[in-house]
């Protein structure tokens, strides 16, 4: 036996209601991904892929709504938590990449200010050592980003936050 | 990093941006700057640079009143623009009047703009019931003209408070009265540009980072839709220097005793065809100057925030 799941998805059943009745966008999914392995999900468009993972962060926009089934993250149930509660979670526990991940900035910001956010979100740290993380982490890459990244925003140097920022 | 280093940054990049660069290349755009600027200084500087302070009743003369503009024959060069039927300077009524009117038009602005804005931005973020609320109140209100809400709004303070209180409050009541009728603009707008904006993926993404709605709200979305807001709030300020200019020219606006360019205009009025034409002509040409400067500032950029237009 396996270790423990850290995600478990059981009869996961999302829905939206429409004029012409009851849409299910994802029936009846059941899985569950353990400490470090990768589930890759495959299938056409439509077929509730991106309704699985927008269920289990929690995204999902009303009226549509998660109707049956439960998502635990390490033991614990996420989805009927109240939205606060789940707030805490996210950024924290649990993360989601985009399908294009520079759209996932504001162009308005700094690469780097948006970097910080997360963890100034989370923990209670200062700006500056905020700012003196996500660098920690960027050195554990195979390519380091430039330093200007925190300077730059997503418009005016693409290649600083494709780079690993 | 210390400040004047961020503001250093901040100045480059301005001077580099487009919005500069088409500032620089129209000259119509650049004399209405100019003019807006020297209006603004003049009417901040008022009280200190008038040849004459109007509001002081006991400087006044009543053997100097009526008197032509100085070019013309019977006037006297100490009163450039003439005199009104009180014996007060025209030039310096005016200066005081754009200094009333126009903290008139910007304090309205400002708070039509802080409250539509705000009420726009929850509006279209949250969404539901609370947008429902927010948006029928907004249909509700713009379907009667705004002019007719000031008069409401300026009658029911007449009501409550004691006359001379109100004689005081008028500028603030008149303030209150063009904000809480112009908002509707703002929140409108606002509320659109939000509904794109929060399904935009930095919007979803900030989410996932379990960032506080409120934060989402005002720290990305707001500055994203702040460009049409811009150009609203300085097309406002025209029209709002305009309402308050029509309600001091009916008679509702602020107290003749610290007049603004509509009342002046009232005043001038009664005079127009016994020959006195100075004392209506001169605050007119005034206050279509001004309002045309920050017409054609707002119109500008308009087009210089939108690129399609380019």
């Amino acid at each position: 036996m396996a270790e423990a799941p850290i995600l478990e998805v059981k009869n996961l059943r999302v829905e939206f209601p429409t004029r012409r009745g009851t849409l299910v966008a994802v029936d009846d999914i059941s899985f569950s991904i353990a400490p470090g392995e990768v589930l890759g999900v495959v299938g056409e468009s439509g077929a509730g892929k991106s309704m699985t993972g927008a269920a289990v962060i929690g995204l999902i926009e009303p009226p549509g709504r998660i109707a049956g089934g439960s998502i635990s993250l390490a033991g614990r149930r996420i989805d009927d938590l109240p939205y606060e509660e789940m707030r805490k979670v996210r950024g924290r526990e649990i993360g989601a990449i985009f399908q294009d991940p520079l759209t996932s900035l504001n162009p308005l910001y700094t690469i780097g200010r948006q970097i910080t956010e997360t963890i100034l979100t989370h923990l209670p740290v200062s700006q500056a050592e905020a700012q003196q993380r996500p660098s920690g982490s960027c050195a554990r890459l195979a390519s380091p980003p430039p330093r200007s990244a925190s300077t730059t925003t997503r418009t005016s140097s693409p290649a600083a936050c494709a780079s690993g920022w | 990093m210390p400040v004047w280093h961020h503001l250093r940054d901040l100045v480059r990049r301005f001077l580099a941006s487009d919005v500069f660069y088409s500032f620089r290349r129209s000259p119509t755009v650049m004399i209405a700057f100019g003019l807006t600027l020297l209006f603004m200084v003049a009417a901040a500087l008022a009280p200190w640079i008038v040849p004459h302070n109007t509001y002081e009743v006991a400087s006044l003369n009543l053997m100097d009143a009526f008197l032509p503009p100085a070019w013309v024959e019977g006037g006297k060069l100490t009163y450039l623009l003439g005199t009104d039927d009180q014996g007060r300077d025209v030039f310096s009524t005016i200066v005081l009047g754009a200094r009333v009117s126009l903290l008139v038009g910007f304090a309205s602005v400002f708070l039509a703009l802080t409250m539509g804005v705000a009420l726009g931005l929850i509006a279209g973020y949250v969404g539901g019931i609370t947008d429902s609320i927010i948006m029928r109140v907004a249909d509700v209100k713009l379907s009667f003209p705004a002019i007719l809400i000031v008069l409401l709004i300026d009658g029911v303070a007449r009501g409550l408070l004691p006359r001379d209180l109100h004689d005081k409050a008028a500028v603030y009541v008149i303030i209150l009265a063009i904000g809480l009728s112009t908002w509707i603009q703002y929140a409108r707008t606002v509320r659109g540009l939000t509904l794109v904006e929060k399904n935009k993926e930095y919007v979803q993404a900030a989410r996932v980072i379990g960032l506080h709605p409120i934060l989402i709200m005002f720290r990305h979305v707001l500055p994203n839709v702040m460009g049409p807001v811009l150009v609203i709030g300085t097309l406002g300020l025209g029209i709002a220097v305009l309402t308050e200019s029509t309600l001091s020219f009916l008679g509702v606006g602020v107290p003749p005793t610290e007049p603004s360019l509509g009342t002046l205009i009232r005043i001038g009025n009664n005079f127009l065809f016994s020959g006195e034409w100075w004392m209506a002509i001169f605050p007119g040409l005034f206050l279509v100057i001004l309002v045309l400067s920050v017409n054609l500032l707002g119109d500008w950029l308009r087009d210089a925030l939108n690129p399609k237009l380019r």
